[in-house]
């Protein structure tokens, strides 16, 4: 690094809003340790269902709570800041169907679904025309708007894999390149699809 | 849940908070206020714990790995925030709450001149250029670990980086006193 670097990384510095953020420590980080533990106690990784311990309302409950209600705080008070919240809103364009031309989609695997380079989960708040209006509800990979704009699947002239959108219905969707992908990687957020993609990202 | 005992793999989780707890929590401090910081950081560790599998073995590469999880962890509550403003926001002019507290460091008594010249020149930069410069500056990430948590190659992010340094400096500049200005001091205005 240049000298000129150094100085513009220290005068960087001197702007970093957690340079006085007190550490945790190892006794901190152990504390939330603990707290991860109890909240996972017999709760097995990514997909396996060995939960049989009895229900129970884990410690951080009342945090949560807590945590809501100073977000809502927030979220009354960040209109005012900011001047409104109008969402975000990204354009994907529609599948390719370049599967299709090899011979058919292949067999959906957690590999495909992992590979793509957005993911989301969304409901259909409108259907106007050819437009489909999603409310991104989670991302589960990539960056990914607020609301996301696609046309709606054509039945006569797609290749089949992809499925028409319903208002008020959930999606699972993945893209690449700015593309929704076909063949079955974006469809209803059905049990099946959910295990998936929650095998694809594990999130 | 295959060959690793729950004992192993807890053992792997309490190293990975060691080594990426507290760079994470601050990752979260410099981009949220305080309250979701620590709201997201529980989420954060929740998700190494179910993709621990997943994390890379190599200490440089974990960290840029954890940063992702935690912006995207972080993207989910501000969206969740953000539908909730929206569905709140016709209320507050009926009844609007008092200020909430400010996030850590937003306004800072004895911020010295010249940090409060980078904070104004971040918020000129694009978004992306600002960010590049949080990660190299803050999280001290050089532009390999850079690709990682942007997700682009290091080839892109060693260029975004150069260039949001080159436009940030630009930016400095236009905001410093240009050599000729007049100063005060002590009562006595003095041309230079």
């Amino acid at each position: 690094m240049t000298d000129d670097d150094s100085e513009l990384r220290a005068q960087l510095r001197s702007a970093d809003p957690a340079r006085r953020l007190p550490a945790l420590g190892p006794e901190g980080l152990n504390r939330e340790m603990e707290q991860l533990m109890s909240n996972t106690t017999h709760t097995a990784p990514a997909g396996a269902d060995t939960d049989n311990a009895r229900p129970r309302i884990p410690r951080w409950m009342p945090l949560a709570g807590v945590a809501a209600a100073l977000a809502i705080a927030a979220a009354i008070v960040a209109p005012l800041a900011l001047g409104g919240t109008e969402p975000s809103v990204e354009a994907l364009a529609p599948p390719t169907g370049g599967d299709v031309a090899s011979g058919g989609c292949l067999a959906l695997e957690p590999a495909t679904i992992a590979a793509q380079e957005q993911a989301f989960a969304a409901t259909v708040i409108a259907v106007e025309g050819d437009t489909v209006t999603l409310d991104v509800t989670e991302t589960l990979a990539g960056e990914v708007a607020d609301r996301v704009t696609v046309t709606q699947v054509d039945a006569t002239s797609s290749d089949f894999s992809g499925v028409p959108f319903v208002e008020g219905n959930d999606y699972l969707v993945g893209a690449l390149n700015g593309a929704m992908t076909g063949c079955g990687v974006t469809g209803e957020d059905t049990p099946e699809l959910r295990a998936l993609y929650d095998a694809a990202f594990a999130g | 849940m295959g060959t690793v005992t729950d004992t192993a793999r807890e053992h792997r989780m309490r190293e990975l908070v060691a080594l990426v707890g507290e760079p994470v929590r601050r990752y979260l401090h410099r981009r949220t206020d305080a309250a979701t910081a620590d709201d997201v950081f529980g989420d954060v560790l929740l998700v190494c714990w179910r993709r621990l599998d997943d994390v890379p073995a190599e200490p440089e590469n974990a960290v840029p790995w954890a940063f992702v999880v935690a912006r995207q962890c972080l993207q989910n509550a501000q969206r969740a925030e953000r539908r909730r403003g929206r569905l709140v926001g016709r209320i507050i002019a009926i009844d609007p709450p008092p200020a909430a507290a400010a996030p850590l460091g937003a306004e800072d008594p004895d911020d010295d001149p010249r940090a409060a010249a980078v904070t104004t020149a971040l918020t000129r930069l694009r978004a992306d250029d600002a960010e590049v410069l949080r990660l190299w500056a803050w999280e001290e990430l050089e532009s390999p670990q850079i690709a990682v948590v942007l997700d682009i190659s290091a080839n892109a992010a060693a260029i975004r980086l150069h260039r949001a340094k080159a436009r940030l400096k630009a930016e400095l500049e236009k905001s410093a006193p240009p050599p000729g200005h007049v100063r005060h001091e002590e009562g006595r205005t003095t041309n230079d």
